[in-house]
């Protein structure tokens, strides 16, 4: 328990600190909800002091951590982040911030690396879907679904008010400054307030080098990284109130960006002169209630804006000054009922709004009105637990020109779990989901294809978990699951004979089996502990489209048959952690065709951390990418060799 | 405590087992694939392929295909290149040959390569942003480009016709034209571009501009359709013009426009075709167009023939193979000028290989190969080896000599001091020793002795012939009045052994032309070792004569490693020593033009140098084209004494390659 108290020692106040007792933080009360709908299939989640110690900057940097999971990452600071989930493509993924969705109907992928690590307090991996039996529709809608908790405040007996000061410099002119402060009202009310700045130039060198066969350098190449330079401003404040059968939550969310968009380094084009600035802003809410014993409601709801402005002044391009602004509305009400203590039965309807407009040519405004209604009923029966559920999503467009599509879907999901022995678990689900086209695969200028059908995914995972005790090396737990995945009308951008003009079809299937494997160890002495997460993923996720086609069962691109991480990390008298983190991603492809031109080496990196805690201050000084390899994860897109960072917290 | 080193030592395991799979990053190099068809006739050698590949990716890629065997070779330009930093670049749109060259046109690494024609070796690069088209004209090329000046109105930008120097490969001039132009031709010494106005989305422009070469300025803009993007000039001066349309309301078309009265063209015909590329052959105007239909979301394909004299489609069943019909994105079209077969590229899904086919003049499917991402261009070329030539092995590594694989002086008075023999030495170790002196710059000096003494050596890789460039230098100690000329000789490793026991070609000097009528071909001496001694020797010509000793240098003078009789043979210069003191000794060596190792000062790096170029037969002193050589051999070329100086002897200081 030593790193959880590590963390909640923050959180509760340091008179606790001198203390050696083992600290549990204090439930919070949506907690205590879920833990009465317990759910069937446990996911995985980073909390706490396990993801303290990653020290990640943003969400891309902690996702590396789970098995099943690639992160795209274009390299920097300010890069794209997404995550691809089981080869199933990103936007099969939905992103979860506090409870409900973070959305983007535009191209539906969301940019992980602006969604700072901050004030999150855990991160939960579910694949297929969370089986919390207590939830809204959209959270049944996804593939697999990555879930975001901001920090919940939690205070001692007596206090008050917490602060917490954090300011962290580095490599390629970062620095980021941020402030989080807690304060109680009243014995029922809590608030938060979290502002963070981040600026950084976003410069690294990187190298590109080749040899010939004989050994003789045939070219190798150092330059600078440019147009890679990142501002932004983030501003979140959190309200929340609780009595003895209800919770509330109300949240106000702002994130401001202006950054250079690095683009591809090919012959002789070293840098470019994209820019892009984006202006989120969004309010949600949540209201819970149990009514008796057996029956509880939850009612949710959200407004969103997201502005994007695109620039590109560089005159060797064609030159585009473009703002897209995005409206959502949300609203989503669950309820559940338990008429036994075994079985329980809920019913949720979302109903979600979305709007896009833009200033590009010939662009008109289009909007979303999407309704999903769920049912879903969950048992258990000693050691067995079972969850069955049914989406149904109608979704309908209105184009001013075209006619747009109306989508009519059902989708069942079964879980089961079974907890055959004391520590042994086995569990399995069976999933069907489906992706709606993005506005722009519908409506693009040009390339859009109103006719486009959704994209569906079939899943079908096994798995078995183990937790134990071994008397010398302390409690561990090794989860394995093995998994079928089937993805049938995948959306590809499709040639239309013309150059670089494109269309969109349904034209792709991909057969996925993949296998992730999560091993944990944690050790705590008085004077020393240690803990070891080590996480291993083989996919095969082969091209079944057709096989005329050149690379038909060839893996899709950038799909690794092998990856992984490995996490250590020992501490010392509890005031020094060092942490190492090994992360490999094996040999990819850049393009369908499995052949030389499109291959792609390893890369492994090692990152080392180093933490000394002292009363109210912490200092963190990390050493990323040590050994500095040079490395491309997309091709094309130098990421950054050796960096380093350096911060220091300061609690009050 | 222990228990926690174990663990870390395993992952330390775990971590190292992991670390061995990332590899040093390798130059890509060409596959093969076997078209099994060979072109009958023909004076056509090779066809290049240029894959535009996709934007961002990098993989503009370069195929030749070798039509004196049939072998289809993919994506030659990194091998011939390897120092070439990321390749070829990302999107090439154009190809064109002129002269020797190769110009290729990439779009957006905005640059326009320029290439050996015969072996796609790198010439230079002309800076040219977003550059689309290259067309030629007077040692000029003149490229389109979509870069120009910002007009006031919007962020709407004008574009460029570069002119650029052949020779030089530096740009001379540019003229503004219209939006975005693509295609050019010329007429006599006006240039016509399509301004396709493919920025100004949804207007599109509908112009081609007219530029006077001579002023090089835009003397009009012609109005044709919306969206122009090919042009073509036929043989009765018409010129033909394509248009896209807008892909929704507009269709694509094809005008033809006549020049009038007054010279100036204007639109006389216009025809509902929908054309991508279009080629003139003869009379016939072969065309292929994709269509892509918004409201049904699908594309169609569209082959044909046209009469330019009639300007009516010509009825043919020549694109009615099955193979046609399959190919999924047609994306170019190539005919055979004479025998009329024909290629047609297929680009397929854009983001892997595509394909090319190949088609008898009848019609029929001949063979299909896959080239690189979107084969769009493609070009019949004479006299080309691209196929030939051995994946050259060009580094950054020493440009100087990497080895000496034969030391054979003839007799004279730096023998076995320059490298030093010492007792038990053979043919081998005395290599050794001059790659000691020699390798590397080591600055050391070896002599040849006198008559036909020689030295052969090799770089680290081969040495490429540059056109236009000398391509190696060898260094010696000549000063001015003290010239000891040597011959330079080349092989080819063709028997790919790596040992210099080839056909040997002779660098052709100066004197050939200057003393013609005192050349001495195919001659030849034998020298016999009489013990510290004059060495006698013998010609082929049945004289005889003596290396004489000197009182400077008294070891023995004749190679003691090596068997005695010594012959010797090449090609002897006119002595070009004489005594320029009436009474005493005052000898003066007088220097060649050029093509001789030790003739001139080693500053006068020019007078050092070589080409390969002026490689002719070592007898029959016939030219001999080599793209690239693997030995050298530098021999003693003269054979005189000249008193206290003793026997002229040519030395060599050293090697390196130039221009490579």
């Amino acid at each position: 328990m030593l790193f959880t108290f590590l963390t909640d020692a923050l959180l509760i106040g340091s008179s606790i600190l001198s203390d050696t007792c083992d600290v549990r933080p204090l439930n919070e009360v949506e907690v205590v909800q879920e833990q009465r709908f317990r759910e069937v299939l446990s996911g995985r989640r980073l909390e706490g002091a396990d993801l303290e110690r990653l020290s990640a900057l943003s969400v891309a940097d902690v996702l590396h951590q789970f098995a099943g999971i690639q992160v795209r990452d274009y390299g920097g600071i300010g890069g794209i982040k997404t995550i691809n989930v089981r080869s199933m493509g990103s936007q099969h993924t939905g992103i979860c911030y506090d409870g409900t969705e973070l959305g983007n109907a535009q191209n539906g992928q969301i940019d992980l690396g602006q969604l700072s690590m901050d004030n999150i307090e855990s991160v939960q991996f579910c694949p297929g879907q969370r089986s919390a039996i207590f939830q809204s529709a959209s959270d049944f809608a996804h593939a697999s679904t990555v879930y975001l908790r901001t920090r919940t405040p939690h205070f001692a007996l007596g206090q008050r008010r917490h602060l917490r000061f954090r300011a962290q410099g580095g490599s390629s002119a970062l620095l980021r400054l941020s402030a989080l402060w807690q304060q109680r009202l009243g014995s029922r009310h809590t608030l938060s307030l979290h502002v963070e700045g981040l600026s950084a130039d976003g410069r690294y060198p990187f190298r590109y080098r080749r040899l010939n066969y004989d050994g003789s350098v045939a070219y190798d190449t150092t330059a600078t990284r440019r147009n890679g330079d990142v501002q932004s401003l983030l501003a979140e404040v959190n309200v929340t109130g609780s009595h003895a059968d209800a919770f509330w939550r109300l949240k106000g969310y702002t994130y401001h960006s202006n950054r250079g968009i690095p683009g591809a380094i090919v012959n002789n084009v070293w840098r470019r002169g994209e820019r892009q600035s984006d202006h989120n802003t969004f309010f949600q809410g949540q209201w819970q209630r149990d009514l008796g014993p057996t029956y509880s409601m939850r009612v949710q709801g959200k407004l969103a804006c997201y502005g994007t402005h695109y620039v590109n002044r560089d005159t060797t391009q064609y030159m585009t000054d473009v703002c897209y602004t995005q409206l959502e509305g949300y609203c989503s009400t669950s309820h559940v009922w338990s008429p036994l203590p075994w079985w329980s039965f809920s019913l949720s309807y979302d109903y979600r709004y979305n709007r896009l407009e833009s200033d590009a040519p010939l662009f008109d405004t289009v909007h979303r009105h999407q309704h999903l209604l769920s049912a879903a009923t969950a048992a258990s029966w000693g050691a067995f637990r079972a969850q069955f559920s049914l989406l149904q999503t109608w979704s309908r467009d209105h184009h001013p020109l075209r006619s747009a599509p109306l989508y009519d879907r059902r989708t069942p999901a079964l879980m089961l779990h079974w907890q055959a022995l004391d520590g042994l678990s086995i569990q399995a689900f069976a999933k069907r989901s489906f992706r709606l086209p993005t506005f722009n695969d519908l409506y693009y200028t040009d390339l859009g294809n109103a006719l486009l059908r959704p994209e569906t995914a079939d899943q079908y995972n096994i798995g078995a978990r183990y937790a134990g005790q071994w008397q010398s090396l302390g409690r561990w737990s090794l989860q394995c699951d093995l998994y079928h995945n089937a993805v049938r009308d995948k959306i590809i951008a499709y040639p239309k004979g013309q150059q670089f003009r494109w269309t969109m079809l349904n034209l792709g299937r991909v057969s996925i089996n993949g296998a992730d494997l999560q091993l944990d160890l944690h050790r705590d002495l008085p004077r020393w502990g240690y803990s070891l997460s080590a996480q291993y993923t083989y996919q095969q996720a082969i091209d079944v489209t057709s096989a005329a086609d050149s690379y038909y069962r060839d893996q899709i691109p950038y799909i690794p048959h092998h990856s992984g991480t490995l996490t250590v990390t020992g501490s010392y008298l509890r005031r020094w952690i060092l942490t190492y983190i090994f992360t490999y991603v094996g040999e990819r492809y850049s393009q369908q065709e499995n052949i030389s031109y499109n291959h792609l080496q390893p890369w492994y990196t090692s990152d080392v951390h180093l933490q000394y805690e002292q009363g109210r201050y912490r200092v963190l000084a990390e050493v990323l990418n040590a050994l500095d390899q040079q490395y491309d994860v997309i091709a094309n897109y130098p990421m950054p060799g050796r960096n380093f960072r350096l911060s220091i917290c300061i609690h009050i | 405590m222990t228990r926690l080193f174990h663990l870390c030592g395993l992952c330390l395991l775990c971590c190292s087992l992991l670390t061995a799979c990332r590899d040093d990053e390798y130059v890509v190099y060409s596959d093969q694939q076997q078209t099994g068809a060979v072109s009958a006739d023909d004076s056509y050698t090779g066809l290049y392929l240029l894959n535009e590949g996709n934007m961002g990716s990098n993989h503009c890629t370069l195929d030749y295909l070798d039509l004196t065997s049939g072998t289809y070779h993919r994506n030659i330009y990194a091998e011939r290149n390897p120092s070439s930093v990321k390749e070829l670049g990302d999107v090439g749109n154009d190809m064109q040959a002129y002269g020797s060259q190769l110009w290729i046109v990439v779009n957006c690494s905005n640059k326009v390569e320029v290439c050996r024609l015969t072996d796609a070796a790198r010439l230079g690069q002309i800076d040219i942003p977003n550059c689309r088209y290259v067309t030629f004209s007077g040692g000029y090329a003149y490229v389109s480009s979509f870069v120009g000046p910002v007009s006031l109105t919007g962020h709407a930008q004008l574009g460029r016709i570069y002119q650029v120097d052949t020779l030089s490969l530096q740009v001379v001039d540019s003229v503004t034209v219209g939006y975005q132009p693509e295609e050019m031709a010329i007429i006599g010494t006006q240039l016509y571009v399509a301004n396709s106005g493919g920025y100004l989305l949804p207007q599109y422009s509908r112009t081609v501009s007219q530029v006077d070469l001579t002023s090089f300025t835009q003397v009009r803009q012609l109005s044709v359709g919306t969206n122009p993007h090919r042009l073509e000039v036929d043989r009765h001066g018409q010129l033909w013009v394509s248009t896209r349309g807008n892909y929704r309301d507009i269709p694509p078309a094809l005008f033809c426009l006549q020049a009038d009265a007054s010279g100036i063209y204007t639109v006389v015909d216009s025809l509902p075709l929908a054309v991508s590329d279009m080629q003139l052959v003869g009379d016939t105007l072969w065309y292929y167009g994709a269509v892509w239909n918004d409201l049904t979301q699908t594309s169609t394909a569209d082959y044909g023939w046209l009469d330019v004299r009639t300007h009516r489609q010509i009825e043919t069943t020549l694109f009615d193979a099955a193979e046609i019909a399959g190919i999924e994105t047609p994306y170019g079209l190539l005919v055979h000028p004479t025998s009329h077969d024909f290629y047609l590229m297929d680009a397929r899904n854009y983001v892997s290989s595509g394909q090319l086919l190949h088609f008898q003049s009848d019609g029929t499917f001949d063979w299909r190969v896959w080239t690189g991402d979107i084969p769009s261009r493609a070009l019949l070329v004479r006299g080309s080896a691209a196929g030939a030539v051995p994946a050259v092995s060009d580094t950054v590594t020493s440009p100087y000599i990497a080895a000496v694989d034969e030391y054979v002086p003839a007799p004279g008075q730096f023998v076995n001091v320059l490298p030093r023999y010492t007792q038990g030495d053979d043919a081998a170790t005395m290599a050794a020793r001059c790659t000691e002196a020699l390798a590397d710059n080591a600055q050391g000096v070896v002599t040849l002795g006198s008559f036909g003494g020689y030295i052969t050596f090799h770089f680290a890789r081969p040495i490429r012939n540059v056109a236009g460039s000398a391509d190696f230098a060898v260094w010696g100690n000549a000063m001015a009045g003290s010239s000891e000329p040597g011959i330079v000789q080349v092989s080819v490793d063709a028997n790919g052994n790596g040992l210099p026991d080839d056909e040997w070609y002779e660098l052709s000097g100066s004197a050939d032309a200057d003393s013609a009528a005192l050349m001495r071909y195919g001659y030849s001496i034998t020298y016999s070792m009489d013990s510290l001694h004059d060495v006698p020797w013998q010609d082929c010509l049945g004289q005889t004569g003596t290396v004489p000793r000197n009182s400077f240098h008294q070891q023995e003078y004749f190679p003691l490693w090596l068997p005695s009789p010594l012959t010797l043979s090449g090609t002897l210069l006119p002595p070009n020593g004489y005594n320029a003191s009436a009474t005493g000794q005052h000898w003066i060596l007088q220097s060649l033009r050029y093509g001789y190792v030790d003739n001139l000062p080693n500053a006068d790096t020019a007078g050092s140098s070589f080409d390969l170029d002026w490689a002719v037969h070592p007898t029959l002193r016939t030219p001999v084209h080599l793209s690239h050589a693997d030995f050298v051999r530098v021999y003693c070329a003269q054979r005189q004494s000249c008193g206290w100086l003793g026997e002229t002897s040519t030395e060599i200081s050293g090697a390196e390659l130039l221009n490579q």
